[in-house]
């Protein structure tokens, strides 16, 4: 019960709120979402507020620039120690602001605070397997590489960072059996971490960590009733695995009797056998390494997920081959970069997660940034420079 | 009774992962026959939404969806996303940021002591301060909660005496001390402990502080504790 009415209360919470923008916050005099109780102005002589359009909204309006709070922000988030004091008297205005912040983003402690961001991003850290995906993310930005080498590069996927110095070392992570490197998507450690039956527990990883959504995935412009539900997937109800005969379907992921299973697993099915080979120790094996979680726990045959015809794909009509080209659909979806753009934003705005706590991101808010991004060859840091001297990061 | 709830939840489980109505070609331990009170209606028994596994099937579904009335209640109080989110939250201070606030404010983290340590405290308040737990899947919590809230303060009064003394000393604060020869505090060592630039307000209530103890290092140490806690509740 509590699931179904889920969607049309966000619906409604959605609808009733987010239409209001232009009119107000809804906390008259407040401080929405601004709500750092941070120790006022302070001696720093802040420039005048900066220009508010008429249009602007009264709580956006009323900020002022705080290059002091700005720079104690950016210091701890981007070198997770605090502004010394020769850096508080160095900024004054928005020109040393902005240097300082390009030191923060060549300093080497960036690097360390960048592992933790993608540690928390990917929920992957805490032992050297674990540690490697995050590294080769933060190395990415670090070394201005395309972010979207997370999904392409073929070599040097599994650096290893050292604090003391500031330094990344690449090292290759070369699945065995003959499988190809494909950035994080074949990282040992997380095929470990995200093992599970039939591999939806790593369909779901790559999906809520790059794509910054809970499945479903997709939508039809033309949803239609099954069930007891709502059938939203563009793809064909029966291009997954289903039905009652068990010795076909194993697991139904045609039912509907209490959910519309194939919401999410139309998506995810095509997806899946992809991640299968990796066995529950992140290793690539030449045979289906996952189970289907019905009685005995069988090894999974490709059956379970798809009815035989059906092709692999990342999304509906988007059909892929194998990691590699799975990875190369994701680099080119746009969604992809966007979620990179998002979380970065949250991190700089401090918000709450994107996927658990729905704390999404307009894209009014961060067009910019998107655009930036697809703009330079998918490179972060610049756009996190851009972030942290950004309007609304200066302002209190 | 608990024969037929068990295969109400047999029958339940399989309404989503496993077919309920089809016969079971490998009959197990787990078949049994069918009873005539069971609920054989198109929802076989649980409510809609119940994707939790059971004897057919493994695998838990994880519902761990948002609590749609606390978005609604964020939306209220934070205003629309299109507003709220070109604002500043408050978000925690992340755990290895704190130690390295502390470390550079000259906390030995290393301490021992009866009682324990700021060092001690802050080695022990993983857990309590929101601390990721990756092995579970878990990233660093964002927000502070009460139990971390108060597992900082703790940690900011009891290493309080032990910045104070310290201040001159560190890198970062250089040559800075807390208070100055007539035991009033200074904009600078605010500064320090905040890592922005003080106001007047903060060093009003930082003077009034130093009044308000039972004894003057008791005062000090409410003073620092105070600013600590004010300006690194949020990053």
């Amino acid at each position: 019960m509590r699931k179904n009415i889920i969607p049309s209360l966000v619906a409604v919470a959605l609808a009733g709120c987010l239409g209001s923008a232009p009119t107000g916050t809804g906390q008259p005099g407040g401080n929405p979402g601004g709500n750092n109780p941070g120790p006022g102005n302070g001696n720093n002589p802040a420039p005048a507020p900066g220009p508010s359009t008429p249009a602007e909204d009264p709580a956006l309006a009323a900020r002022t620039v705080d290059y002091g709070q700005a720079l104690r922000t950016a210091a701890i988030k981007l070198t997770g120690d605090l502004p010394t004091m020769t850096e508080i008297a160095g900024v004054t205005d928005a020109t040393s602001y902005g240097a300082q912040v390009d030191k923060y983003l060549a300093d080497p402690r960036f690097a360390r605070q960048l592992i933790l961001y993608f540690r928390d991003l990917m929920k992957l850290g805490g032992t050297k397997a674990f540690e490697t995906a995050p590294t080769f993310a933060a190395e990415l930005v670090v070394n201005d590489r395309p972010i979207t080498d997370l999904f392409t590069a073929t070599t040097n996927t599994c650096p290893t960072f050292d604090a003391t110095m500031g330094k990344f070392t690449d090292a290759s992570c070369t699945p065995a059996n003959g499988a190809a490197t494909v950035g994080v998507l074949t990282d040992p450690g997380a095929m470990q971490q995200f093992y599970s039956n039939m591999a939806f527990r790593r369909v779901r990883w790559v999906q809520e960590s790059f794509v910054c959504t809970k499945f479903p995935a997709e939508y039809s412009a033309n949803p239609v009733t099954k069930g007891n539900g709502q059938y939203v997937s563009p793809w064909p109800f029966t291009s997954i695995t289903g039905g009652t005969d068990k010795t076909i379907a194993p697991i139904n992921f045609q039912d509907t009797s209490s959910v519309v299973c194939a919401n999410c697993h139309t998506t995810m099915n095509h997806i899946a056998p992809l991640f299968a080979n990796f066995d529950m120790n992140g290793a690539y094996q030449t045979t289906i390494q996952v189970h289907t979680p019905t009685p005995m726990a069988p090894i999974t045959k490709l059956s379970d997920w798809l009815p035989m015809g059906e092709t692999l794909s990342w999304r509906y009509q988007q059909p892929v081959t194998d990691l590699t080209s799975l990875g190369a659909a994701m680099a080119k979806d746009p969604d992809v970069a966007d979620c990179q753009v998002a979380r970065a934003w949250n991190w700089a705005m401090s918000k709450t997660d994107i996927v658990g706590d729905l704390a999404t991101v307009p894209t009014s808010v961060i067009q910019t940034y998107e655009t930036q991004l697809a703009g330079n060859g998918y490179k972060l840091k610049p756009v996190l420079r851009a972030m942290f001297t950004s309007d609304d990061f200066v302002k209190f | 009774m608990f024969r037929k709830l068990s295969l109400l939840f047999l029958v339940g489980v399989a309404g989503c992962l496993g077919g309920g109505p089809a016969p079971n070609p490998n009959p197990g331990p787990t078949q049994q026959q069918p009873d005539p009170n069971a609920d054989t209606g198109p929802l076989l028994g649980i409510a809609p939404g119940g994707t939790s596994g059971g004897v057919d099937n493994t695998f838990n579904h994880d519902l761990d969806n948002p609590d749609p009335f606390a978005i609604l209640d964020r939306i209220q109080q934070q205003g629309p996303p299109e507003i709220s989110t070109r604002m500043h939250s408050c978000q925690k201070l992340k755990y290895a940021t704190l130690g390295n606030v502390l470390k550079d404010l000259g906390v030995n983290l290393g301490a021992q002591s009866t009682p324990p340590s700021a060092g001690q405290l802050y080695a022990g308040g993983a857990q309590a301060m929101g601390g990721p737990n990756y092995g579970a899947r878990v990233a660093e919590t964002i927000e502070l909660t009460a139990a971390g809230a108060t597992k900082l303060f703790d940690i900011f009064s009891q290493a309080a005496q032990e910045i104070i003394t310290a201040m001159p000393m560190t890198t970062r604060c250089m040559g800075t001390n807390m208070f100055d020869a007539s035991n009033h505090c200074t904009a600078a060592g605010i500064t320090c402990l905040q890592g922005a630039p003080a106001s007047q307000a903060q060093l009003d209530l930082c003077n009034q502080a130093l009044t308000e103890g039972s004894t003057p290092q008791i005062s000090q140490t409410i003073a620092v504790a105070s600013i600590l806690a004010a300006a690194h509740t949020c990053e």
